[in-house]
């Protein structure tokens, strides 16, 4: 079925990503080690498609994600990137990892993300409006009254009300938080977008709303998803390939129904029996 | 069968600005001697502030326990001097917290800190006596090495040995209950399914002591606990045992949790069944029943009366008007 | 549960804390969920605005404040030796805007006319003319030699908290001198912070390199003794009073406001650095990295209004160390020359004569007050800026 034989369809290709952290010490400081968060990770990505990115806390998950939107080099003070990412945009393949920041703005559109943390991803200082509408202030030529028309839209489209755009962030519930964050990666029509731990932060009843929105918007806009999460639950319900990371390694990749029932990698398998079960006939 | 802990009528409000909130609104329940009981409920549930009302430690001001009572060996926890409850913490009932980091003291070794419990409760225990009850307990808890471990910082442990010693530290002095508030929240599952696994094993070496675990996971309820307890907008929606939730649940609200809970197991859903609307505003709960604002189900008495806690079916209890007697039981479906 | 000795109250403040915040999560949660979004938005600074002007203390302290202040600059017209208006020989003459001889007035003096005595002299003689003086006819810097015995004259119906040593009103030079002090404090503030908040962002943005020398050059200037260095400074620029000229206006006034803001800029670019360190780490930076927002944007539009927090609480105690500052350099006498007026040079009068008792309680009260007044302000201030919901002072 999804074989690589078309490699037409492929909108984002990681060619033995690695990326090291610096640990810096001495009384002069300088590098006296590292931390390889990534060690070596390939994976592909195909149009319309979801790639859900299990594994737990350190394994160079997040790190991935934020590689792939080029904000390392921003973020982390000396971090050394090395392999390819490869996004095949309308004009030709371009290596993401290796452009810098003004290189980079070009493609900033297509690849968008949304983060964990439902309250420090949103500035505090400024209005819903405008958080939505800055994508579209840096990206586009619209007057303001069309950017105003289209951040109605978008947070129709996450299911807000319009009249949510004059409020602030603190304003809001964790839920309605992550939407306001999913209307900004929006925005701009974005090819791909990185999803870091969307619901984890929030309550059970909620997180399933996120998950059934972001998948309606999928189909409507065609996006490609790269879901990364602790959670192996809540990917399977949105992924259509997963791959389990374990110390900056991909240890196994597959159909998402594959890895749920056959798990090859023994890590795999630890991964999944610990995942706790709503079954009171399973008891520990 | 006589309760371990009995809790009536508690209310917990939070004097504010915005107005009084009341977090914890006449919560009603019973924890029986070695059972795990687990506590369920969505941020603003109430949840933790009815742990933290049980040992009377919800800070006050802003927080007051308004009314109630929380019986516990023939005395009632909310009657005691500040110097008896104090005995009562630690020795009797024990609590840990979701954040291993923030729980531990940073400037202590960690035999300090489990030795300085002993000695709390037990002055004679000085020196070699609470040392060696201290290894035994860290041992106990599966930290590998506990003779270096002793010696140890906390910043020099893992999360999930944190917690581990974070039991070690609650359990030590053998208490009847154990209060754990989102235990394994912060942890890896591998981790959590580890610490999961040790607690219920130290209850049962450690027979009759019983655990009241509070979680917004009910896959875990699922797996740890015996009875459970589904809290929504400061009170008690429903109590079972915990087959008898997952296979009956009869409030709309715990129906709608069970069906919204992504799954591992099973075939895989096309669409996840939701609840609708976001958990209300602590200062503006409906005055009726708190699910009203959300619930798929309601119907003309939901909104302004609130329905009593009743028992259905046996050890099963629900608060909701399609289970009351008069609205539902007799009034809709006769 | 018990837990060690050394511990309780660590994890007791943990439960509170623990309660507290996941109360204040309830709190946020859903405001807007049902049909309650009738409420206009609110932002952060209004928020904080509104819970400042309902910690009454702190409010009418600043109100009290900032009138005196903004009054002050008016003093001249209320408290001055020149006269406002003078009707003469049919002309109208307004000496509080212009500068006339004291032969305009058919004085024989040289420089300005004695207007008091102009005002009494005009009266005897009937003619119709007249003269309006200010309600307090006297100027901070007017010795007032008339007065029967030697200066200084204890409190009397002419001059209402007595003279100083050299006969000038004291409470002509304690209104002036708060104007002096408030504008002085101010002025010191506005550029330390300035400065301060501009290096910080730029440590704290930036970072690396940039950083690492940056803050060992702090660490170099701050070694600096204060003390010798004003000492020293002024011994070189010698101070120098320029007549006629408004106190704010004198160049020693702004050598003084250079000098201090110069040993003050450090502590809070600290603050500004550390914040910039926590909030570029945050997700919205990340965020607006990804949606591709320039740096200086990313700067100053993000960051900047986030990290201002620690500038806006400590400007009142900033304010009370300022004020403290140059009245602790006027004591000691190397703060603004004479004859300015000036609440320590009055203090340090009051420590030479400890028997005139106007001269130790006026000048020590009117500090005092204003002090206490200032930290009401940052009391509510830093109230109005804590998260907690709960307050002490509500």
């Amino acid at each position: 079925m999804t074989t690589a034989t078309d490699t037409s369809d492929v909108i984002l290709d990681l060619q033995d990503l690695r990326v090291r952290f610096p640990v810096f010490g001495g009384i002069i400081p300088r590098k006296t080690s590292e931390v390889r968060a990534v060690d070596g990770v390939s994976l592909t990505l195909r149009r319309g498609e979801t790639v859900g990115l299990v594994g737990e806390s350190g394994c160079g998950k997040t790190t991935v994600g934020r590689a792939i939107v080029n904000i390392l080099r921003k973020m982390t003070y000396r971090v050394d990137i090395e392999g390819r990412i490869v996004y095949h945009h309308p004009s030709g393949a371009v290596d993401l990892a290796s452009l810098g920041q003004r290189q980079m703005r070009r493609y900033r559109p297509d690849l968008q993300m949304v983060f964990q943390d439902p309250y420090s991803s949103l500035n505090p200082r400024m209005t819903v409006g405008a958080i939505v509408e800055e994508p579209l202030r840096i990206h586009t030529r619209q007057t303001k009254a069309e950017r105003r028309d289209r951040v109605r839209w978008l947070l129709e489209k996450v299911r807000l009300s319009p009249e949510h755009a004059t409020r602030y962030p603190h304003e809001f519930s964790g839920g309605q938080r992550q939407r306001i964050g999913i209307a900004r990666a929006l925005a701009t029509n974005p090819k791909i977008v990185i999803a870091d731990e969307p619901v984890s932060a929030l309550d059970v009843s909620i997180q399933a709303q996120v998950i059934n929105l972001m998948q309606d918007l999928q189909e409507e806009f065609g996006l490609s998803y790269i879901f990364i999460s602790h959670d192996l639950s809540v990917v399977r319900h949105i992924a259509n390939r997963i791959c389990v990371m374990y110390f900056g390694r991909i240890v196994e990749e597959g159909p998402a129904e594959e890895i749920y029932l056959r798990p090859q990698h023994p890590y795999s398998k630890t991964l999944l029996a610990a995942v706790p079960r709503p079954d009171p006939d399973r008891r520990r | 069968m006589t309760p371990l802990l009995q809790i009536r009528g508690l209310r917990t409000h939070f004097f504010t600005e915005s107005g009084v909130a009341k977090a914890v609104d006449g919560v009603d329940l019973d924890i029986r001697p070695g059972e795990v009981l687990g506590l369920v409920g969505e941020s603003g549930s109430g949840k933790s502030v009815t742990a933290l009302s049980i040992l009377r430690l919800v800070p006050d001001p802003p927080g007051r326990i308004v009314d109630g009572e929380i019986w516990f060996k023939g005395r009632n926890l909310l009657a005691l001097s500040w110097e008896e409850i104090r005995k009562v913490r630690g020795r009797e009932i024990s609590m840990i917290f979701q954040e291993p980091m923030t729980s531990l003291n940073p400037v202590f070794t960690i035999g300090n800190q489990v030795m300085e419990m002993i000695v709390q409760h037990e002055p004679s225990a000085r020196g070699d006596v609470a040392r060696r009850r201290a290894l035994q307990m860290l041992g106990e808890v599966g930290i590998p090495e506990p003779e270096t471990r002793m010696k140890q910082y906390p910043h020099e442990l893992s999360g999930g040995m944190r917690q581990r010693i974070m039991i070690a530290i609650a359990l030590v002095m053998n208490p009847a209950l154990l209060i754990a508030d989102e235990p394994t929240t912060a942890l890896d599952v591998t981790i959590q399914a580890q610490i999961l696994n040790l607690m219920l094993e130290l209850k049962t070496r450690h027979e009759a002591g019983a655990i009241l675990l509070i979680t917004h996971n009910l896959a875990v309820v699922a797996e740890t606990c015996d009875r459970v307890a589904v809290m929504y907008g400061g009170k008690i929606q429903e109590v079972a045992p915990v087959r008898d939730l997952f296979r009956n649940p009869l409030h709309p609200y715990t129906r709608g949790l069970l069906a919204s809970l992504p799954r591992v197991d099973g075939p895989k859903a096309e669409r996840l069944t939701t609840i609708p609307g976001a958990v209300p505003d602590i200062h503006m709960l409906p005055p009726g029943c708190k699910f009203t604002t959300r619930c798929p189900e309601r119907f003309e008495p939901c909104p302004g009366l609130e329905p009593p806690l009743v028992e259905r079916e046996p050890d099963h209890w629900v608060r909701c008007h399609l289970h009351d007697d008069c609205h539902g039981y007799f009034g809709r479906h006769s | 549960m018990t837990i060690p000795r050394d511990q309780r109250n660590s994890v007791s403040e943990i439960a509170a804390r623990t309660a507290i915040e996941s109360h204040e999560a309830e709190q946020v949660a859903a405001p807007l969920a049902g049909a309650v979004a009738a409420a206009p938005p609110e932002s952060v600074f209004r928020r904080r605005l509104r819970k400042f002007r309902r910690i009454k203390r702190g409010y009418y302290s600043f109100l009290l404040i900032a009138t005196a202040y903004i009054l002050s600059f008016l003093l001249p017209l209320a408290v001055n030796s020149t006269a406002l208006v003078v009707s003469y020989q049919g002309d109208y003459y307004v000496p509080i805007w212009r500068y006339y001889p004291a032969s305009t007035f058919g004085q024989a003096a040289f420089g300005e006319p004695d207007y008091r005595a102009l005002q009494a002299e005009l009266a005897q003689a009937g003619a119709g003319d007249w003269v309006l003086m200010p309600p307090y006819p006297y100027s901070p810097n007017e010795s007032l030699l008339d007065q029967p015995g030697y200066p200084p004259h204890p409190p009397s119906r002419q001059h209402f908290l007595g003279t100083d040593d050299r006969g000038r009103d004291v409470l002509v030079r304690l209104t002036y001198g708060f104007n002096v002090s408030l504008t002085f404090a101010l002025l010191v503030m506005l550029i330390a912070d300035g400065l301060g908040v501009t290096i910080g962002s730029l440590l704290g943005y930036v970072s690396g390199t940039l950083d690492l020398l940056g803050q060992r050059v702090i660490e170099i200037w701050s070694s600096l003794p204060f003390l010798y260095t004003i000492i020293i400074v002024s011994s070189i620029v010698v101070p120098v009073y320029v007549p006629g000229r408004m106190q704010i206006m004198q160049p020693s006034f702004w050598l003084l406001v250079i000098i201090l803001s110069a040993f003050e800029w450090m502590g809070i670019t600290y603050y500004i650095r550390g914040e910039f360190y926590r909030e570029k780490a945050k997700d919205y930076v990340a965020a607006a990295i990804v949606t591709g927002v320039s740096e200086p944007a990313i700067m100053f539009r993000h960051i900047l209004p986030n990290a201002l927090t620690p500038v806006i609480s400590f400007a009142p105690f900033t304010i009370v160390a300022n004020i403290g500052a140059l009245v602790a350099l006027d004591f000691l006498g190397f703060g603004l020359p004479a004859p300015t007026p000036s609440w320590g040079e009055l203090i340090g009068q009051g420590m030479e004569n400890l028997t005139k008792w106007w001269l130790v309680f006026f000048p020590l009260g009117a500090l005092f007050t204003t002090l206490l007044l200032v930290v009401f302000i940052g009391e509510a201030v830093r109230e109005a800026f804590d998260p907690k919901e709960y307050s002490r002072l509500r």
